[in-house]
């Protein structure tokens, strides 16, 4: 069974179509990146996934895991396993990484039947997982991304996907605004994550995180849709010739 | 409002025919002063712009009764017992419908330091400099406050000599005692703290029974040279409460004052604080936190007046208005001339939780010297979409993540309350009212990995 299976999926903000009709699937194991110029929908589809309600599904399905994922409310996509890495993650004044992430991975927890982690498993996981996206402990008493740098905020995200080992991830522009030993860090956090039972859904403009994170497709979007798709060697033909060969051939 | 007036008038002939005060004294001068104003005046109308928003329409519905002041104090420990703190070892000094209760009240070892008594008992029997009970000239005149000086009212008393360092905090508590009657209760307190001290005072309010109370309340606290004052109001009572506070504070040379009002609960709650600095190199932290539901209503009203060259104000008051509550926040900053190198910041953020819930906030700055920083800021909204929107992304359901963040924003002032034990059970009286469990103990442990 394939993890994520996107079918015609139509969307519409504010009266503007901007996914027109969309077709995406993948199983388990596999690393896909979605490239393609501004404006053409990626961040919206990242959006739609996890459940963001300001966008109107005009036609199409999305079934995660052999669920209607569109009939879940944002909270239980994330329990099962679902899991965003926001391109501008907003800050949470006053509230602590620590007190935010043990709710939430508590709530993960109770939604697949484990008890609670107590104060002294939940911090050593913390600071495991700290570790791998190379973040200093001292960060868990600070507020969610308050004052944090552009990369840091960016770290946080994938600190926050290490926590809740979700099933399906997707990265949104995870790699902008980092510089080549953050991009190093975070890719290789993701790389330590990466196993036959995950998926992750890698949403970028560069070829450079791709260096990194090798992915298994590579996909090219371009006014709402895929309208490329191939091995990773894409992605080099991409970063050499930009995008106007892709949009010359579907000048519509 | 005019039953109680004619009440407080009936009373007052009754104070004049019974008081010990001598005739020609400062303070019976002071008393009868104040009455005649009160008798011309009574109480605030909305046309009094200090009282736009503050309407005193429950004392046409609630007939109050002014409680027989030679009658013996009654309340024991046990009626008392439910609202004290539990974790925190104060000097606590109990009245009981505006009288002291010397049972409960419990001083400790520094007794024969500090003078701590009954402010009544103290004019009876001249123990005070008569200047020292009337020290509000600084300050516009108040109905309220006019009426609390129109009586001769018992409160706490307090001397705190120089270089006193006090560790256990004072604790005034007001207890009302409702059980059988409606009661109106006035409290005067004077406190004066002398050069070089370190003290902290906690204020609540308590209503016993199911009838109504009404307190007026008004505090002098005269900060000397050097010192250093934690001062908490803490209002927390039930829907049959009416609050009236007015603290009027002076500061001297290099002291410094950091206060905070929380109002959690309360069917009506006006606080007046006033400071000025006499001196300078003075500080004025004002911190403020209220929380109202149902049809309560909290009205905060601050006046900083910099009467003096380098000194330092910082206020932040912050408010979540949830069901049909109202609350009022008027921050008045006055830089008086010649007094220059003034720093006087003051900001108020207020959640509205319901469309029914409203708020009026007014911040106001006069400056009439160059060469200061001044600033004002007022927000009032709902919770951020975006900020609920990522807490939902990570598995926390709407209500959850709407208390995470309320909780995260009241946070902010209660974290500057520095005696940790009363911090901490203000911290769970607010976690418990939200719903969300505040760990304590995953708090310390985090605490220790810092």
């Amino acid at each position: 069974m394939s993890l994520l299976k996107i079918e015609n999926l139509k969307v519409n903000i504010h009266g503007k179509e901007i996914l027109k009709g969309f077709n995406f699937e993948v199983n388990p194991g596999e690393v896909h990146a979605i490239m393609g110029p501004n404006g053409t929908g990626k961040s919206t589809l990242a959006n739609v996934l996890a459940g963001k309600d300001e966008y109107e599904i005009i036609d199409g399905s999305v079934t995660y895991l052999g669920k209607n994922l569109l009939e879940m409310p944002a909270e239980v996509r994330a329990r099962e396993g679902l899991f965003l890495a926001f391109q501008y993650p907003v800050e949470i004044p006053g509230v602590s990484n620590a007190n935010f992430m043990k709710t939430s991975l508590n709530e993960v927890r109770k939604h697949r039947n484990l008890p609670p982690l107590d104060a002294m498993d939940f911090l050593q996981l913390m600071k495991e997982r700290a570790a791998l996206v190379d973040i200093d402990k001292s960060f868990l008493n600070r507020s969610v991304n308050e004052g944090f740098s552009g990369g840091e905020k960016k770290r946080n995200e994938v600190f926050q996907m290490a926590m809740l080992e979700p099933r399906l991830a997707v990265l949104d522009e995870t790699d902008s605004g980092l510089d080549i030993d953050a991009l190093k860090v975070v890719s290789n956090g993701v790389n330590r994550l990466r196993n036959t039972n995950n998926a992750f859904v890698i949403i970028t403009h560069y070829q450079r995180l791709l260096n990194y994170i090798i992915p298994d497709f590579v996909h090219v979007m371009y006014n709402g849709k895929i309208v490329k798709s191939g091995g990773k060697e894409l992605a080099y033909e991409l970063e050499e010739k930009g995008y106007d060969w892709i949009k010359k051939e579907n000048w519509n | 409002m005019n039953n109680l007036k004619n009440k407080l008038i009936d009373s007052f002939q009754d104070f004049q025919n019974s008081t010990k005060l001598d005739k020609n004294s400062a303070s019976y001068q002071n008393i009868c002063t104040n009455f005649e104003k009160f008798s011309k005046l009574g109480f605030p109308i909305i046309k009094d712009e200090e009282y736009k928003y503050t309407k005193f329409t429950f004392l046409n519905n609630i007939d109050f009764n002014i409680p027989d002041k030679t009658k013996d104090t009654s309340l024991t420990y046990k009626d008392i017992e439910s609202f004290l703190f539990d974790n925190i070892n104060s000097n606590l000094l109990v009245f009981e419908n505006g009288k002291i209760n010397w049972r409960l009240t419990k001083i400790q070892s520094f007794r024969k330091v500090i003078i701590v008594g009954s402010l009544k008992e103290a004019i009876e029997n001249n123990e005070l400099v008569p200047n020292e009970i009337s020290q509000n000239s600084h300050f516009p005149d108040d109905k309220l406050n006019i009426l609390n000086q129109a009586f001769l009212n018992d409160g706490a008393f307090i001397q705190i000599p120089d270089g006193t360092d006090l560790y256990e905090p004072l604790h005034l508590a007001f207890f009302s005692d409702t059980r059988n009657d409606n009661y109106f209760n006035q409290i005067k307190n004077i406190i004066n703290i002398g050069e070089c001290c370190n003290i902290k005072i906690i204020i609540s309010y308590h209503t016993i029974g199911d009838k109504n109370s009404f307190s007026n309340i008004s505090t002098d606290l005269n900060i000397g040279n050097f010192s250093n004052v934690e001062f908490y109001n803490l209002q927390n009572d039930s829907n049959n409460s009416y609050i009236i506070t007015n603290t009027n504070i002076s500061q001297k040379r290099g002291s410094v004052l950091n206060s905070a009002a929380i109002s959690l609960h309360g069917a009506f709650i006006r606080n007046n604080l006033n400071a000025i600095h006499l001196d300078e190199m003075c500080e004025s932290n004002y911190n403020g936190f209220y929380y109202v539901d149902q049809n309560n209503f909290v009205d905060n009203h601050t006046l900083m007046i910099h009467a003096k060259p380098n000194c330092i104000s910082n206020e932040t008051y912050k408010g979540i208005i949830d069901d049909n509550a109202v609350a009022v926040f008027n921050g008045k900053i006055l830089v008086k001339p010649n007094s220059p190198k003034i720093n006087a910041y003051q900001k108020n953020r207020n959640i509205l939780l319901t469309d029914t819930a409203t708020v009026n906030t007014k911040p106001q700055l006069e400056i009439f010297t160059d060469d200061v920083k001044c600033s004002h800021g007022a927000t009032t909204g709902y919770l951020e979409k975006e900020h609920i929107f990522y807490l939902k992304a990570r598995g926390i359901d709407e209500d959850r993540a709407r208390a995470l963040l309320l909780n995260a924003f009241a946070t902010e002032i209660i974290e500057k309350i520095k005696i940790d034990e009363l911090r901490d059970e203000i911290k769970k009286d607010i976690s418990k009212r939200l719903n969300v469990e505040d760990d304590f103990y995953f708090c310390e442990i985090l605490e220790s990995v810092k």
